[in-house]
C-alpha cells in the first residue's frame, strides 16, 4: 500500500551524485553494467568469499522505543522502519529492541501515565536498557517526568522536537532532534516544474501541530506574494478544501503541509487527505511530509520521518558500540529533508524531471524500454560474457584434447627413442635414484634395470670419481643448468666403464644421456703414453745430435781454461814472471768456469723427462736459449742463424722445454732442408712478432728445398718424414706440443724459396691489454 | 847459423779460445798470430817465416775444412794442426788426407799442442829448404841444352851409356861427353846425387 518500496533501478538519473540510501530497502546501483559484468566474471572464476564470524560486540545492548503516539500513526512508523532497520544491520536483533506506543494524546490524565510508567519499570526490570529513543515531545516529557529513576543513567535521543522546543531540567544525556521545516525549498521546487503557477493553495489541518506548519508557512511564503497568489485553507471543514481545490485553475499548485484535524474537529490523517486532495485536485499536488509520498502527490522538499528513523539508528549503534564517547556524542542530532518525486505523478501532471533538483529520489518509476537500456545492456553484456567464456571453454576443452593426444603421440615417439637409443638414457631424482633406464643399460652395464633402480646410483659410481659426480649433481640442482662430467660405474662382472654425461634439471629430477667412451679413453690414454714416451725419445735423440755440439759448447770454455792455466804455469816458471799478466790470466778463467757451470745448466734441463710444467715465460728469451745451445752444432755447420726478436713481447703460459723442443726441432729440420743449399744462402731466421694484442707469433725460415706441395697436408702426421735416418716424429710432437698450449704450428713455402714454420700461442692471462 | 824465429798463426771463432791460445803459444816464445775466422785469416798475407796454423775446424762461414782445401789451392804450405771440440771421424779424415799435421781434441794438454806446433814449424822449416833446392836445381835445368837434357833424362832414368847412345842414335864417347857437362852442369858430385835431383825435379822416373 503505501509502502515505498524502491527497486535497485528506481533511481534518478542522477543516482551517481546521490551519496544517501534511504532506507535500508533502497538499494543504489551506481553502474549496473559495471557490475554484471563483474558477476558474470566472478561467477566464471568461481570467486567465493568465505563467511567470517565476528563477534556481536553489541550482543548485550538493549534499546527501548518509547513512541507518544500509536504504533500505525504513519510518521511513527515510518521513523520506527527505518531506526528498525539500522539497529537490526547493526547488530541490534529484535530481542534487543524493545517498542512501546504509549497512546499519550489519549491518555492525558497524569494517574494513568504514572501506572504506565511503573509497568514499564516492571517490565524491564528484567533487562538493562542500554539507549531509550523518544518519538515526538510527549514521550520525552512523559519520560523525565514519570520516569526520573528508570535507568537514570541511560542516555536518551529524543526524536520530533518542534522548533524552540526547550528540555526540562534533567541529569540524563539527552540528544535532542529539532524538527525545522523548510517550506520554501518544495514551492521553489513546484515553481521550477510548474513556472507557469500563480496560485498556490496551502492546505493543513486546524490542530495545534498543522497550525504550527501553516505559520511558518506563512512567514516563508512572505516573499513570494508579490508573485503569487496564495490562499490557506485551514479555516475551512475539509469538504471545502476539497471544494477549493478541485476549482482551483490549471496554473496553480497545492501545497499540502500537514493534517491531523478540520476546523470543525474531524480527525483525518495526512495521506487520507493528500489522496482525496489528489482525486479532486486540478493542479499538482506537492507536500511536506514524506508520509504522503505515494498518496497522490507529486513529491517535494520531504521531512523524511524515514530518514530521521535512519540516521537515529546511526547515531544509536554509534554510541552503543561507543565508537562515539558519551562526550563526543553531538548535542543535537540534525537531519536534513529529502527532495522526493512520485514519477506516475510528474508524468500525469506532465511535469519533466529534468527539473529536478540534483539527488532527487524518485519513486514508481516506470520504465520504458529506452530507460532500460543500461539494464537490458548489462544483461546483454552478462550474456555475452557468459557465452564467449563458455566458447572460450569449450575451445580449451578442445584444444586439450588436441595437445593430450598430441602429447600422446610425442611420448611415443620419445619412448620409442628411449627403447632404441644407443647412448645411456636416464631419468634420475635428486635423492640420487634412478627413476627410468633404457634398456641399453643392461647390456651396457650387465645389471637388470630393476638392479640399478633398486640401489643409489651413487653406488655404482668408481670410488675415484665419487667426489665429481657428487658435485657435478649439486651443481645440476642449484645452477639449473646443463652439465657435462665423465665418472666411471661399475659393471656386474667388476670391471669399469668409462661414461660420458650431459645431464640436465627439471625441478627435482634430472635428465641425462651418457655414452660409454672407455673403448676411447683407453685409447687416447695409450695415445697420450705413446705420444710422451716418443716425445721423450726424440728429445734424446736430438740430445743425441747435440752431445757433440754440447760438448764442443763445453769444451771450449774448458780449452780456455786448460790453456791459460798452463800458460800461466809457464810465466810464473820464468826468471821475472809477469804477474800482471797472471792475473789477467786467472780472471779469464774464472769467468770461462762460468760459462761452462751455465751450459751445464742448459744441459741438465733439457735432459730432464719432466711433467709438463705451467710457467709464465718469455719466448724470446726461451729461443735465445736454444739457439745458444745449438750454436756450434755440427748440423749447423757453415749455417748461420739470425735472430728477430720483437721487444718486450708479452709473456705467454707454457710449459719452457717443450716449447723449447719445438723451436729446437723446426731448427734441426730447417737445417737438415739446406744440406744441399749453397753456403751463402744457409741461413735460419727465427722471428717473433704479435699479429694482435693477444697472440704471439714465433717463425722458421729457411732458405732450402721447402715442403712438397703435394705432401703439405701429411707433414704433421706422424711418422712421416723426408729424412732417410728420420723417425718422422718431430713435427707431429711438436703440432702436440702447439696444440696442448692452445696454439697452432702451420707450414708454408715462401715465394722467394725454402720454408717458413710458424706456431701462434695466446699470451698468458694478466697480459691482456 | 841462427834459426829464423816462427810464427803460429790461430783461426778460432771463440774469443776465449784464442786469447788462451796466444798466451800459451807467447809463453813458450812462439809468435802468435789470432784470426777470428778463415776469412780474416785469408785476408792477411803471411810472413815469409817458418811457422803453421792452428785452426778451429767447426766455425761459422767458412769452416776449418774448407780453409784447408783454399790454402792448398794457393799453394800455401803451412802445416795445419786442427784443433775440435769433438773430433768426428769423417772430418779428421778428411782432414789428414788434405795433410793436415795434427788432429787435437779440445781441451788439449799443452805440452800437445806445444809438441804439434813445434812438429809443424820443424817441418815448415824442411818444406821451405826442399822448396829452396828444388828451385836451384830447376835453375841449373834450365842451363841444360836440349841434348845434355835428353842425355839427363836417360841417365837419370838408369840407362848405361850404351843403352842411350843406342837411343838416341850417337855414339858412346859423345853421351859421356854429355853427361860430364850435365854432372858438371847440375852440380852433381856422383851418378847417385843426379838420379836424386831427378827424382826431386820429377825427371825421369816417369819415362821408361
Amino acid at each position: 500500500m503505501g509502502e515505498t518500496l524502491i527497486k535497485p533501478w528506481a533511481v534518478s538519473k542522477t543516482e551517481s551524485e546521490m551519496s544517501v540510501a534511504c532506507g535500508n530497502k533502497w538499494i543504489t546501483l551506481r553502474c549496473p553494467l559495471f557490475i554484471t559484468i563483474l558477476i558474470a566474471y566472478g561467477l566464471a572464476a568461481g570467486v567465493a568469499h568465505p563467511q567470517t564470524q565476528i563477534q556481536n560486540p553489541l550482543e548485550n545492548k538493549n534499546v527501548l522505543v518509547l513512541n507518544a503516539y500509536e504504533s500505525e500513526t504513519p510518521s511513527s512508523e515510518k521513523i520506527i522502519q527505518g531506526l528498525s532497520a539500522v539497529l537490526q544491520s547493526g547488530g541490534i536483533d529484535l530481542r534487543q529492541r524493545f517498542y512501546d506506543h504509549l497512546g499519550l494524546a489519549r491518555n492525558p490524565d497524569p494517574e494513568i501515565r504514572k501506572l504506565y510508567m511503573q509497568l514499564i519499570g516492571r517490565r524491564y526490570s528484567e533487562h538493562k536498557i542500554d539507549l531509550i529513543i523518544t518519538l515526538f515531545p510527549e514521550s520525552l516529557n512523559f519520560l523525565l517526568d514519570m520516569g526520573q529513576s528508570f535507568f537514570p543513567a541511560t542516555p536518551v535521543i529524543a526524536l520530533i522536537l518542534p522548533q524552540g522546543f526547550k528540555t526540562p531540567e534533567t541529569d540524563r544525556r539527552i540528544i535532542p532532534h529539532m524538527v525545522l521545516p523548510d517550506l520554501n525549498r518544495t514551492l521553489e521546487i513546484g515553481l521550477k516544474l510548474v513556472p507557469k503557477a500563480e496560485r498556490i493553495y496551502v492546505v493543513n489541518g486546524a490542530h495545534r501541530l498543522d497550525k504550527w506548519l501553516e505559520n511558518i508557512a506563512r512567514k516563508d511564503f512572505k516573499k513570494w506574494e508579490d508573485r503569487l497568489d496564495f490562499y490557506y485553507l485551514s479555516d475551512l471543514p475539509l469538504e471545502k478544501i476539497l471544494a477549493t481545490v478541485s476549482a482551483a485553475p490549471a496554473n496553480s499548485i497545492v501545497y499540502l503541509t500537514a493534517f491531523s484535524q478540520d476546523v470543525t474537529g474531524k480527525y483525518k490523517r495526512t495521506p487520507e487527505v493528500s489522496q482525496e486532495l489528489a482525486n479532486v485536485s486540478k493542479a499538482p499536488v506537492f507536500g511536506l511530509l514524506d508520509t504522503v509520498i505515494g498518496h497522490g502527490i507529486v513529491g517535494g522538499s520531504l521531512v523524511s520521518f524515514n530518514y530521521i528513523g535512519t540516521k537515529a539508528g546511526e547515531l544509536a549503534l554509534d554510541i552503543l558500540s561507543g565508537a562515539q564517547n558519551i562526550e563526543n556524542i553531538p548535542v543535537e542530532l540534525k537531519v536534513h529533508q529529502m527532495d522526493i518525486f512520485d514519477w506516475r505523478l510528474l508524468k500525469h501532471w506532465n511535469l519533466s524531471d529534468s527539473d529536478l533538483p540534483k539527488g532527487s529520489v524518485i519513486i514508481n518509476r516506470e520504465f520504458s524500454l529506452w530507460d532500460l537500456k543500461y539494464y537490458f545492456i548489462g544483461v546483454l553484456v552478462f550474456i555475452l560474457a557468459q557465452s564467449s567464456l563458455i566458447i572460450a571453454l569449450l575451445v580449451q576443452k578442445r584444444r586439450r584434447g588436441l595437445a593430450e593426444e598430441s602429447l600422446r603421440q610425442k611420448s611415443k615417439e620419445l619412448d620409442q627413442f628411449f627403447n632404441v637409443s644407443l647412448d645411456l638414457l636416464c631419468i634420475a631424482n635428486t635423492d640420487g635414484y634412478f627413476l627410468h633406464l633404457n634398456p641399453v643399460w643392461e647390456t651396457a652395464l650387465g645389471y637388470s634395470r630393476k638392479e640399478l633402480m633398486a640401489q643409489r646410483f651413487f653406488d655404482f659410481v668408481h670410488p675415484y670419481d665419487l667426489g665429481r659426480t657428487r658435485e657435478a649433481i649439486s651443481t645440476l640442482t642449484s645452477q639449473g643448468k646443463v652439465i657435462q662430467f665423465e665418472n666411471r660405474y661399475r659393471c656386474k662382472d667388476g670391471s669399469y666403464r668409462w661414461l660420458e654425461w650431459n645431464a640436465a634439471p627439471l625441478g627435482r629430477l634430472i635428465f641425462a644421456a651418457a655414452r660409454d667412451v672407455t673403448e676411447r679413453l683407453n685409447a687416447e690414454h695409450e695415445a697420450r703414453q705413446r705420444r710422451e714416451e716418443l716425445a721423450h725419445v726424440t728429445r734424446i735423440a736430438t740430445m743425441g745430435e747435440l752431445t757433440t755440439s754440447l760438448a764442443h759448447e763445453i769444451n771450449q770454455p774448458l780449452t780456455a781454461i786448460l790453456s791459460n792455466a798452463e800458460a800461466a804455469r809457464r810465466f810464473l816458471s820464468r826468471t821475472e814472471p809477469d804477474i800482471g799478466e797472471v792475473r789477467q790470466i786467472l780472471e779469464d778463467i774464472i769467468l770461462d768456469d762460468r760459462r761452462a757451470g751455465d751450459v751445464v745448466q742448459k744441459v741438465r734441463a733439457l735432459v730432464r723427462k719432466e711433467k709438463p710444467y705451467d710457467e709464465s715465460l718469455n719466448l724470446n728469451k726461451a729461443i735465445e736459449e736454444v739457439v745458444a745451445l745449438i750454436r756450434g752444432d755440427s748440423l749447423l755447420q757453415g749455417l748461420s742463424i739470425s735472430m728477430e726478436l720483437k721487444p718486450n713481447l708479452k709473456l705467454i703460459h707454457g710449459d719452457r722445454i717443450q716449447l723449447q723442443q719445438v723451436v729446437l726441432n723446426l731448427i734441426v729440420n730447417s737445417a737438415a732442408a739446406m744440406r744441399n743449399t749453397p753456403q751463402p744462402q744457409r741461413k735460419i731466421i727465427v722471428r717473433t712478432s704479435m699479429p694482435d694484442n693477444l697472440t704471439v707469433q714465433l717463425s722458421v725460415t729457411d732458405f732450402g728445398t721447402g715442403i712438397d706441395e703435394n705432401n703439405i697436408e701429411r707433414i704433421f702426421e706422424a711418422f712421416y718424414t723426408t729424412k732417410p735416418e728420420g723417425l718422422g716424429m718431430g713435427l707431429s710432437i711438436s703440432q702436440t706440443i702447439i696444440k696442448a698450449h692452445g696454439g697452432n704450428l702451420t707450414a708454408s713455402n715462401n715465394p722467394e724459396g725454402g720454408a717458413t714454420f710458424a706456431f701462434t700461442l695466446p699470451i698468458a692471462q694478466g697480459e691482456a691489454p | 847459423m841462427t834459426e829464423e824465429k816462427a810464427v803460429v798463426y790461430v783461426v778460432d771463432d771463440e774469443p776465449s779460445v784464442r786469447k788462451s791460445l796466444e798466451r800459451l803459444l807467447r809463453s813458450a816464445d812462439y809468435d802468435a798470430k789470432t784470426f777470428a775466422s778463415a776469412h780474416e785469416f785469408l785476408k792477411f798475407s803471411c810472413s815469409d817465416t817458418p811457422g803453421c796454423l792452428i785452426l778451429d775446424i767447426k766455425m761459422p762461414g767458412v769452416s776449418g775444412l774448407e780453409l784447408q782445401d783454399r790454402l792448398s789451392e794457393k799453394d800455401v804450405s803451412l802445416p795445419i794442426i786442427f784443433i775440435t771440440g769433438h773430433g768426428t771421424v769423417p772430418a779428421s779424415v778428411k782432414a789428414f788426407k788434405a795433410g793436415a799435421m795434427d788432429f787435437l781434441q779440445k781441451p788439449f794438454k799443452d805440452t800437445e799442442l806445444l809438441d804439434a806446433v813445434s812438429r809443424g814449424i820443424e817441418k815448415h822449416r824442411r818444406l821451405r829448404r826442399e822448396q829452396k833446392e828444388t828451385k836451384i836445381l830447376r835453375a841449373r835445368l834450365e842451363t841444360l841444352t836440349p841434348r845434355e837434357r835428353e842425355v839427363f833424362d836417360l841417365v837419370a832414368s838408369g840407362m848405361l851409356n850404351k843403352q842411350v847412345a843406342f837411343d838416341l842414335g850417337i855414339t858412346e864417347k859423345t853421351i859421356k861427353v854429355h853427361r860430364a857437362r850435365v854432372m858438371q852442369k847440375m852440380g852433381a858430385q856422383s851418378l847417385a846425387d843426379l838420379v836424386r835431383f831427378a827424382e826431386k825435379l820429377g825427371i825421369g822416373s816417369s819415362a821408361s
